[in-house]
């Protein structure tokens, strides 16, 4: 049984600073294998009307350390990365991301409960990241519910 | 690439579906690495049987960065105001993703003319494994 410390609801975790990079919009693009060239050339980008290169509407995702915030609340709950489903996923978008720009990222656990499903009880943990720039506008919010299985509550 | 106008969509009216794939385990690492999501059941065979899965299987977010692609692909990477997807079943390496989706309403916010989207991903076998949803802002003609 998974553990899951009903507790940590609320908890915000510090914010830390992602600077959105080039290298790594065009290694995302390639990954998901969108040609779009707005993604990967200015003069495309500009061609287009747009003041700068764009990010594709998932990339806020990528905007994490070595440790993801998922696996920081994993830790702090001492579940195993195996235990877990990606169940639901939002975006908001209020201002493009823009390359050169660094971001706060800040990560807060808005919820958690438990559903009884076929596999067993499992727990729901619906994080919510906002997405800063350099003059605190909000310029993306994120929301993610894991799945932990075989979940039971605990403090 | 021709810009979409509110006046050009109604309730109905279908997005241009969007075929990505096959997923190869290449592409798995690829994404994993882009994303910082290292979780190895998405590359790890081992990882993934040990997870109670027949094999490797793609990021959840990956197949939702296909769903992105198909709405940008349509309505311009401007377009989009919210943006929300479920993960109900799997797609395992090799497998192909279909993308499609439906307009179910448009209104205007005072200046801002909005699209409702209802979208969805199905994989190799027919299953649907995203059901999505979007909410998008185009320009009028008017």
């Amino acid at each position: 049984m998974n553990k899951v410390r009903t507790s940590m609801t609320g908890k915000k975790y510090p914010p830390q600073n992602f600077e959105v990079e080039k290298g790594r919009i065009y290694d995302f693009v390639n990954a998901i294998e969108d040609p779009n060239p707005v993604y990967r050339y200015e003069e495309a980008a500009k061609a287009q009307g747009f003041e700068h290169i764009m990010v594709p509407p998932t990339y806020p995702i990528a905007l994490r350390g070595e440790k993801g915030d998922t696996q920081m609340m994993l830790e702090d709950m001492g579940i195993d990365m195996s235990q877990i489903l990606h169940g639901q996923q939002e975006f908001e978008y209020f201002k493009p991301l823009r390359p050169g720009e660094t971001y706060v990222v800040q990560t807060t656990i808005k919820d958690i409960y438990f559903k009884e499903g076929r596999a067993g009880k499992m727990a729901f943990v619906v994080m919510e990241n906002s997405y800063r720039d350099s003059a605190n506008y909000l310029c993306v919010l994120a929301r993610k519910t894991i799945i932990i299985r075989n979940a039971e509550p605990a403090e | 690439m021709n810009k979409l106008y509110f006046e050009d969509v109604d309730m109905g009216t279908s997005i241009p579906s969007l075929r990505k794939g096959p997923i190869s385990r290449t592409q798995l690492v690829k994404y994993a690495g882009a994303s910082r999501d290292f979780n190895p059941v998405h590359f790890d065979e081992e990882a993934a049987k040990k997870a109670g899965m027949k094999s490797c299987f793609a990021q959840g977010m990956l197949n939702m960065a296909f769903l992105g692609q198909m709405l940008t692909d349509w309505a311009g990477v401007d377009s989009i105001k919210k943006f929300g997807a479920r993960f109900v079943a799997i797609v395992y390496q090799g497998e192909s993703v279909l993308c499609k989706g439906e307009v179910k309403s448009k209104r205007s916010e005072g200046d801002e003319h909005l699209v409702d989207c209802e979208i969805w991903a199905e994989n190799s076998r027919g299953e649907t494994v995203v059901k999505g949803w979007a909410t998008l802002k185009l320009p009028s003609r008017r």
